[in-house]
């Protein structure tokens, strides 16, 4: 346990001192951020702050409402292509190798290459809700934390699994990245992001049913605007622990198969 | 002594790629390349094996495989008796490897930040690092706070084999450990390998090499590859007796068994 502590502390680490090793690139990365942000306010202020139909369960705005969906949408992405991007880095930087000479099983692996890039999401996320809370004025007041908590620890899971499956694609292909162009572009217009799902006509809500991002975001708004409880939130957590059950074997499987293969290929070092 | 290495009919055949539209004389889009083909090879705990060949012999391919890095298409190898294509090895630590690419660091962080991270993968708490580090890093005379793209080649491969060695691994594998060097500091890390890793250690080294005068200085025993295979395998004396000369270097045999092959 020590160990695996101490290995994955060793990633975010590392991980962390090259980031801020490129001082320009995260301060254009904060300033994104904000810049994404602002844009939705002052949509909002351009429609009067107005807590229309769709948005009425949830009790506020439509910047209130975005500002989360932006905060899981970005979520999601850095766990879906954060795993892919990460290995691909390594493979860039000829490390990939140096790292499988060590007594790692693929889910160790997995951890470590994905612990950053969560770390980075989690830090992101509380970002989006003091910017937009704090400057901003979004409600943040009623917040349930325990229920958001969990949301989130699912949401972690399911997202990092199909980053997993991305990783898998890049181990193998080196470039393309099926799985975050299919999920990350589909959950914009399917998972709940800048609208609610029931906005969408019934044959997509069908499709939206099959997303974990979709839960992730209708649970998150009604946990931290409506300070929703574990119970009432149960339409949301089920689907989404059975999703992340499924996802996080088949993303591991993938994983491993996947470094089999390059190993076989002898390609673990191309990109 | 019994056998720290032992390889037995390794062979790695690659397919390879033609390009999307171009095909091979027989009409298929991929060709196949035997890498390593039937290699068989021991070595017993304490000595060196150099590996001599060309480039394209299938010397780093052949290290590759015994590191688990790459899977053979078909035979077997064990080290201290445990299965390398199971992945036996790599769990014990058995193994280090420095392939000698220096773009194999982070470059942007120091010496010691490469190597701390690369200890904790290897399982070393942080003040087995500590003192690891600080030690390869006296050994070896490298400055461990300098940023790796600050360094010179050189130095570079220095932390390179100091990484291979955190783990306090059985068996070392180096694949052309003093490309980057200058001759006196190529010079010092033979010794090093030699006299510290080998004689006093007790590790079994492998080392692949083009340098001629590198496998001699090294190897208890040579192995000359070619093609895939190992063409012939001994101490000079025996490697001498096997291309028919009385006398001469490790460059003249090499020349002569290459004239053999022709």
């Amino acid at each position: 346990m020590r160990t695996v502590g101490r290995t994955l502390l060793a990633f975010v680490i590392k991980d962390f001192l090259l980031e801020v090793s490129y001082r320009f690139a995260t301060a254009l990365a904060l300033i994104e951020v904000a810049s994404g942000l602002l844009i939705y306010f002052f949509i909002d202020r351009l429609f009067g702050q107005e807590v229309v139909g769709h948005l009425q369960p949830y009790g506020v705005g439509y910047f209130a409402y975005v500002l989360l969906g932006l905060a899981l949408f970005s979520f999601m992405g850095t766990g879906i292509s954060g795993v892919a991007g990460q290995v691909s880095r390594e493979q860039v930087m000829g490390t990939l190798e140096a790292i499988l000479v060590a007594p790692f099983r693929p889910a160790g692996l997995a951890a470590g290459l994905s612990i950053s890039g969560t770390l980075y999401a989690c830090g992101e996320m509380a970002g989006y809700l003091l910017f937009g809370a704090v400057l901003l004025g979004a409600p943040v007041g009623n917040a349930n934390l325990l229920s958001a908590a969990v949301i989130l620890m699912l949401a972690v899971v399911s997202f990092n699994s199909l980053g997993l499956l991305a990783a898998s694609v890049i181990m193998v292909f080196k470039r393309g990245d099926p799985i975050a162009w299919i999920f990350q572009g589909v959950a914009g217009l399917l998972g709940g992001v800048y609208f609610p799902v029931e906005v969408l006509p019934g044959w997509l809500q069908a499709l939206s049913a099959l997303l974990p991002v979709t839960y992730a975001v209708r649970g998150l708004q009604l946990a931290v605007y409506q300070g929703a409880s574990l119970t009432t939130l149960s339409g949301e957590i089920l689907p989404l622990a059975f999703l992340a059950s499924v996802l996080l074997p088949l993303g591991l499987l993938s994983f491993a198969a996947a470094i089999r293969r390059a190993k076989g290929d002898g390609t673990l070092a191309h990109y | 002594m019994g056998y720290v290495v032992e390889a037995q009919d390794l062979t790695k055949v690659f397919k390879r790629s033609n390009g999307f539209f171009r095909r091979s004389s027989q009409g298929q889009c991929n060709s196949l390349i035997r890498a390593v083909d039937d290699v068989s090879l021991t070595v017993e705990a304490g000595s060196v094996l150099a590996i001599l060949g060309p480039n394209g012999a299938g010397k780093t391919t052949l290290l590759r495989i015994l590191a688990g890095l790459v899977l053979p298409s078909s035979g077997d190898a064990h080290i201290c008796g445990l299965d390398v294509v199971q992945g036996e090895t790599r769990e014990k630590g058995l193994v280090g490897i420095s392939l000698g690419d220096d773009r194999s660091l982070y470059a942007r962080l120091s010496g010691r930040r490469n190597l701390d991270f690369f200890a904790a993968m290897h399982g070393l708490s942080r003040r087995e690092a500590t003192q690891r580090i600080d030690e390869l890093g006296r050994i070896l005379e490298i400055p461990l706070d300098q940023s790796v793209q600050a360094s010179s080649a050189g130095i570079r491969q220095r932390i390179l084999i100091a990484r291979a060695l955190l783990h306090d691994p059985a068996v070392l594998l180096l694949d052309e450990p003093t490309k980057s060097l200058d001759p006196t500091s190529a010079q010092g890390l033979r010794g090093f390998i030699r006299e510290r890793l080998a004689d006093h250690l007790g590790k079994s080294v492998l080392i692949a090499t083009h340098n001629l005068a590198e496998a001699e200085a090294l190897g208890d025993e040579i192995a000359i590859m070619s093609s895939g295979r190992i063409q012939a395998r001994g101490s000079l004396d025996a490697l001498r007796n096997i291309a028919g000369l009385a006398t001469g270097t490790i460059e003249d045999v090499f020349h002569q068994l290459a004239k053999e092959r022709e």
